[in-house]
């Protein structure tokens, strides 16, 4: 076993899977918890959606091996446009939301019918939707990409965790106390954005929802202090992507869904013993 | 000596005012209850007052050293929040993020603050308790902890009794009172008549006819 | 199944040129290749499996196995690449990555394993490859492979959608300035 270990990690691009999936891990299931607890899950969604549009958009321009620059600015962009209105009333945003979100669907997929551009539509969209292989056929920028992109959402983390939580648990008071909570909302938003579009290529767009919310509702069934529900949420997000990345690669199964699952039996034995100790 | 002084403020949304030439000063030690009936503009002006929203007219002026920032707000909680996955100690520490500026950490003063706070509101024994256990009226002073943090100074109260049972309404009122003894101003909204009556000292009513007086004035009592 | 197979491959292997087999091999070069194509377009249905676009710049792999020289072809030659040992999802991914950076892999001895499919090209010439589908059987690779010896079709040829082992040196060639022809030569066939 060790040996047949040995052998796939001698290859570049199961190392970059594993580099690359553990910090998207890491990053999403940072988000994940204030997406939960800010009750933004949706607008997740509904970026995961758009990022499907947007690399339809990139695939008829032809730009196939750089696609990540034009997915990135363009949902970076919808996203600040979403959380600006959100941030007011949670729910008169949700019919925006989800007409920009399946809209990107519906439009995308046409396009790529449309034009023509790829080989394979069915694979294209199969691979972008559940993130089958997508994480081990990454071009060398984009891995550099995500590598820098998540170090640095990492570090935001680290640098502004008492503001965040401040903002999380009650952004009229962190107003009150004079916290520029205009800037803290642009900036999750951006990292939102950053966190969808990378996190496409490990689980695809249809299950980034998964990736970000299942680590971290998983860690409120136990955990009591906020620190604790982040690192958990962390610890578990990274187990279960390099579980699900070994078990898919070893056992020819679909990368994403496979650590979807990871990820809910994770929830499962949470859950339970979450249960257990009341 | 005067802490915040509204003049001539009106306040509404989009374009339709709900109070307008609203005038009147908070001075030190007051305890101001902000009476009147729902929607008649109570919110807003906690609101306006703390730098939530703009007045849509008129001025909100500090003095005496008291910055808006520095004002210790309790509002009322949301679903979410009753729900929050934080533990006490960490709520309490968010009442200090006004004095964290650009550092990574919180400051020995910051922490001795939180320290005092909880130990003043009888909550030092819930600090590493998970705040969606906490019942209302823990949750209550534990929020009410987090407001004593940001200031030294004004205490500003949304209806900090919803929800509670008569038991708990009454140690809150208690300790908010001991508060105000202790040397901070309170201004609170209240839809309770026997609290206001009580402990008030200062009255805005808010309604078709503002009225802004004495307590003592406003309930006809003999000072 | 097998039908889909083959009519995937005719479409697939269409456009290869089949007879460029007197063609050099190309050496690797040390440093990157820079190869000047502008932006490349996505493949079309026909091209997915052997022409692909290159890019601007090729990452940097690594051989597993100990290097030799790679002027000819021997049989006693230890493998550079072996992917056979992969499933699905990461032997569907290595030919991939190969197949978009060809530079890197050109002289290698490389081992694989897949169907077999038979295919034409638009010379008309009859030809033959190794196809590796993904784990969930929706998106396909695959590699030509001209078995050294004489061999004639159908005869010596297993059927389609056999699943078989080729071993060979990988060689690519530019039909345009977005498709690449990927094939083994000198290979070695094996039935599974």
């Amino acid at each position: 076993m060790m040996e047949l270990l040995m052998n796939y990690f001698s290859y570049p691009f199961v190392r970059y899977a594993f580099i690359v999936g553990v910090l998207i891990a890491l990053c999403s299931s940072l988000l994940g918890v204030i997406l939960v607890l800010k009750r933004f899950s949706y607008i997740g969604d509904g970026l995961s959606h758009v990022a499907f549009g947007a690399m339809a958009v990139s695939m008829v321009l032809g730009i196939v091996q750089q696609k990540m620059f034009v997915i990135m600015p363009i949902t970076v962009i919808v996203a600040v446009l979403l959380l600006r209105h959100s941030s007011d009333s949670r729910l008169s945003g949700d019919s925006k939301i989800a007409m920009i979100s399946v809209g990107s669907l519906a439009i995308g997929y046409l396009l790529m019918n449309t034009f023509n551009t790829s080989a394979n539509i069915s694979a294209d969209v199969c691979t972008t939707l559940f993130g089958s292989t997508s994480i081990l056929t990454l071009s060398i920028e984009e891995v550099w990409l995500c590598i820098i992109l998540s170090l640095a959402v990492i570090g935001i983390f680290v640098f502004l965790y008492h503001q965040i939580f401040a903002i999380t648990f009650d952004e009229d008071f962190a107003k009150a106390t004079g916290l520029k909570t205009e800037f803290y909302n642009f900036l999750i938003a951006v990292i939102m954005a950053v966190i969808i579009v990378m996190a496409m290529n490990l689980v695809g767009s249809l299950l980034i929802s998964a990736l970000l919310i299942f680590p971290a509702i998983s860690a409120m069934q136990v955990c009591k202090s906020f620190k604790m529900v982040t690192i958990v949420s962390a610890l578990i997000s990274v187990i279960c992507a390099v579980a699900g990345l070994l078990f898919s690669i070893l056992g020819a199964t679909p990368v994403g869904s496979t650590i979807v699952a990871t990820d809910i039996i994770a929830f499962l034995i949470m859950f339970i013993y979450g249960r257990m100790r009341k | 000596m005067a802490l915040i002084t509204c003049e001539n403020v009106s306040l509404g949304y989009e374009g339709t005012a709900i109070v307008e030439n609203l005038n009147f000063t908070v001075n030190k030690n007051d305890y101001l209850c902000i009476i009147g009936e729902n929607g008649s503009g109570k919110t807003t002006l906690m609101k306006s007052m703390l730098g939530l929203m703009k007045p849509m007219s008129g001025k909100i002026l500090f003095s005496d050293g008291l910055k808006q920032n520095e004002i210790g707000y309790l509002p009322q909680q949301t679903m979410v929040q009753k729900d929050f996955p934080a533990s006490a100690y960490e709520v309490v520490l968010s009442g200090c993020i006004n004095h964290l500026g650009f550092h990574m950490h919180y400051a020995k003063k910051e922490k001795k603050k939180v320290i005092s706070a909880m130990k003043k509101l009888n909550i030092w024994d819930l600090k590493d308790k998970s705040y969606r256990t906490l019942s209302g009226g823990q949750q209550q002073r534990v929020l009410l902890a987090r407001a004593l943090c940001a200031t030294e100074t004004l205490l500003v109260l949304d209806e900090p009794v919803t929800g509670l049972d008569f038991e708990t309404t009454k140690q809150m009122y208690q300790l908010i009172d001991s508060l105000h003894k202790s040397g901070i101003t309170i201004i609170m909204i209240s839809h309770d008549p026997e609290a206001t009556r009580k402990y008030a000292t200062k009255i805005l009513f808010l309604d078709h006819e503002i009225a802004f007086c004495d307590a003592d004035e406003y309930f006809g009592r003999k000072s | 199944m097998k039908k889909a197979l083959k009519v995937m491959i005719v479409l697939f292997l269409s456009l290869t040129a089949c007879g460029k087999k007197e063609e050099e091999i190309q050496e690797v070069e040390e440093e990157p290749v820079v190869v000047a194509t502008p932006e490349p377009e996505y493949e079309t249905i026909e091209n997915l499996i052997t022409e692909n676009e290159t890019e601007e710049d090729t990452q940097e792999e690594e051989e597993p196995a100990a290097e030799e020289t790679r002027e000819t072809a021997e049989e006693e030659r230890p493998l550079d690449l072996d992917i056979t040992f992969m499933s699905s999802t990461a032997i569907y991914s290595a030919v991939y990555n190969m197949i978009m950076n060809p530079e890197e892999y050109v002289g290698k001895y490389i081992k694989i394993k897949g169907f077999f499919a038979v295919g034409e090209s638009y010379t008309g010439e009859e030809m033959y490859g190794c196809i590796i589908p993904d784990a969930t059987q929706c998106c396909v690779q695959g590699i030509q492979f001209l078995w050294k010896g004489d061999h004639v079709y159908p005869d010596d040829y297993p059927e389609i959608g056999t699943n078989i082992i080729v071993q060979g040196i990988f060689a690519y060639d530019r039909v345009d300035e977005y498709t690449v022809a990927v094939r083994l030569e000198d290979a070695d066939m094996f039935i599974e």
